[in-house]
């Protein structure tokens, strides 16, 4: 049977490593679930909600809870009768429904999503910002 | 040595190589009591011929949103209109396409989809 959880010291340091099935944990050249020496996407808060609308104009303007820095974050955009959800963002011409000129702005408790012309399909946009507690300036050697 | 693990009445407590847990703060932990993080739902590496794509199915019971990052061993970088990933309700599925293009050459594209276990 696998070890697959490991907590101690080895190699000069403190270690957890959690292994999927049949991996052994102490085996530190095999993959992990979870490692004390890895980072992760930590969810810091979410924004789930459909835009408002405003002579086919589209936009939402929510807060959410300082962390003290910038944080990282994740965009989606779908029309809420079409459901479709690409990645990249979806836009229009590629698809008819959707619009070509989606913007959003991010600061530390605030999110923008807008678009900077009028929608010419018409209907409502939902939006999903996933907002991390890791810092968007750890990736830049900031 | 620095203290990077603690264990208490709250919980488990992991802090980043360096950091002594005791005084670390909530950005300079990887883990937490309550902590809510991105579970990798699926990943692989495909090669998909111009002007078709694939299915690829994954677990997803909450059917949140699911998050996919894309790349391309040829630098092309992801696009609507160069190759992309596409999903709908209830997210358990989502095509990788190839087919978006006029006259896509096959690409070698790894992807990984990222559902959050949301707990906040």
């Amino acid at each position: 049977m696998s070890e697959r959880l490991f907590l101690g010291q080895t190699q000069g340091r403190q270690l957890l490593r959690i292994t999927p099935p049949g991996v052994n944990a102490s085996n530190l050249t095999s993959r992990s679930s979870f490692s004390s020496d890895g980072d992760y996407l930590r969810v810091h808060a979410v924004v789930d909600q459909q835009l408002n609308r405003t002579n086919n104009y589209h936009w939402g303007d929510y807060s959410f809870p300082a962390l003290g820095y910038l944080p990282m974050a994740f965009l989606s955009i779908t029309h809420t009768s079409l459901n479709r959800v690409f990645y990249p963002n979806d836009r229009n011409p590629a698809t008819t429904e959707m619009n070509n000129f989606w913007d959003w702005q991010l600061q530390d408790g605030h999110v923008w999503i807008y678009t900077t012309a009028a929608s010419t399909f018409g209907g409502n946009y939902r939006a999903r910002v996933l907002i991390f507690k890791n810092r968007a300036d750890e990736f830049i050697g900031a | 040595m620095t203290d990077r693990i603690r264990f208490d009445a709250s919980g488990a407590r992991i802090s980043k190589p360096g950091i002594d847990v005791n005084v670390a703060n909530e950005s300079q932990l990887t883990l937490y009591p309550g902590m809510s993080s991105m579970s990798l739902a699926a990943q692989d590496t495909v090669t998909i011929p111009g002007g078709q794509r694939i299915t690829v199915n994954f677990n997803n019971p909450s059917q949140r949103l699911p998050y996919v990052i894309l790349g391309a061993t040829d630098g092309t970088a992801p696009d609507r209109e160069t190759f992309c990933a596409e999903t709908s309700p209830p997210f358990n599925y989502m095509y990788i396409r190839n087919d978006v293009q006029s006259g896509a050459p096959t690409r070698q594209i790894t992807y990984a989809v990222l559902v959050d276990n949301l707990f906040i």
